[in-house]
């Protein structure tokens, strides 16, 4: 299927690999579909909705920047007995000032069995909502 | 909106199984207790509004920057 995109124009896509958040995510209630398109950024992706070609989220998935965060995750989603290897986990992202923040906060967490996601909130994070990509990977390559 | 007034120590039910109570007033602050099942979310509203922000500035992202800065990243691996 070909699919409109503000960013990148018509993008070719597979129905199969549409992504149904039944809430929605924050800031765009109203999306409930969505397909995560790759476009050769490294580590990166973008969550990009069917149904508005405006709305798609740069996206990453948390652990090869900061590895601590599988603990702090299955930590935190032990309550909803999740179990972490049936879930794919991306983060929103943004740029500024040539910085790249992550929104640690509150991941999207997909279902690999059924494509469906949802944006959680992660609990007592001891921490901001949002990491500074490159400076975590600056203090986990002097941690080694 | 339902508006009730309680006071000091006094709690209110919501869905059976959700104990909101007042635990102490302030001028203008309120402590409250909440006790729920572990799979009721609750959030302060500014957390959501935060959440919102970001998602939109996520999805404003130029995808040309982001290749500028990916060059950066490659320095750190």
């Amino acid at each position: 299927m070909i699919l409109k995109t503000s960013k990148f124009g018509d993008v070719e896509f597979d129905e199969k690999k549409i992504i149904y958040f039944p809430l929605g995510i924050y800031g765009f209630e109203e999306e409930k579909k969505f397909v995560i398109l790759n476009f050769g950024h490294e580590n990166f992706s973008w969550l990009q909705s069917i149904t508005n070609s405006d709305v798609s989220l740069l996206i990453t998935q948390p652990f090869w920047f900061m590895p601590e965060y599988e603990t702090i995750l299955k930590n935190n989603l032990i309550q909803f007995k999740i179990n972490p290897e049936r879930y794919s986990v991306f983060i929103s992202t943004y740029l500024k000032d040539r910085k790249i923040f992550a929104s640690i906060g509150a991941p999207f967490l997909i279902d690999n069995e059924n494509s469906i996601g949802m944006q959680v909130v992660v609990n007592d994070l001891n921490q901001n909502l949002t990491v500074n990509v490159l400076e975590k990977l600056k203090t986990n390559i002097l941690k080694v | 909106m339902l508006v009730l007034t309680r006071k000091r120590g006094e709690k209110l039910i919501i869905l059976d199984n959700i104990e909101l109570t007042i635990i102490d007033l302030d001028k203008n602050k309120v402590k409250l207790g909440i006790n729920a099942p572990k799979t009721i979310k609750i959030v302060r509203k500014e957390l959501i509004e935060d959440l919102s922000k970001i998602n939109k500035y996520s999805s404003q992202t130029n995808p040309l920057i982001l290749n500028d800065i990916q060059k950066e990243l490659k320095y750190f691996k």
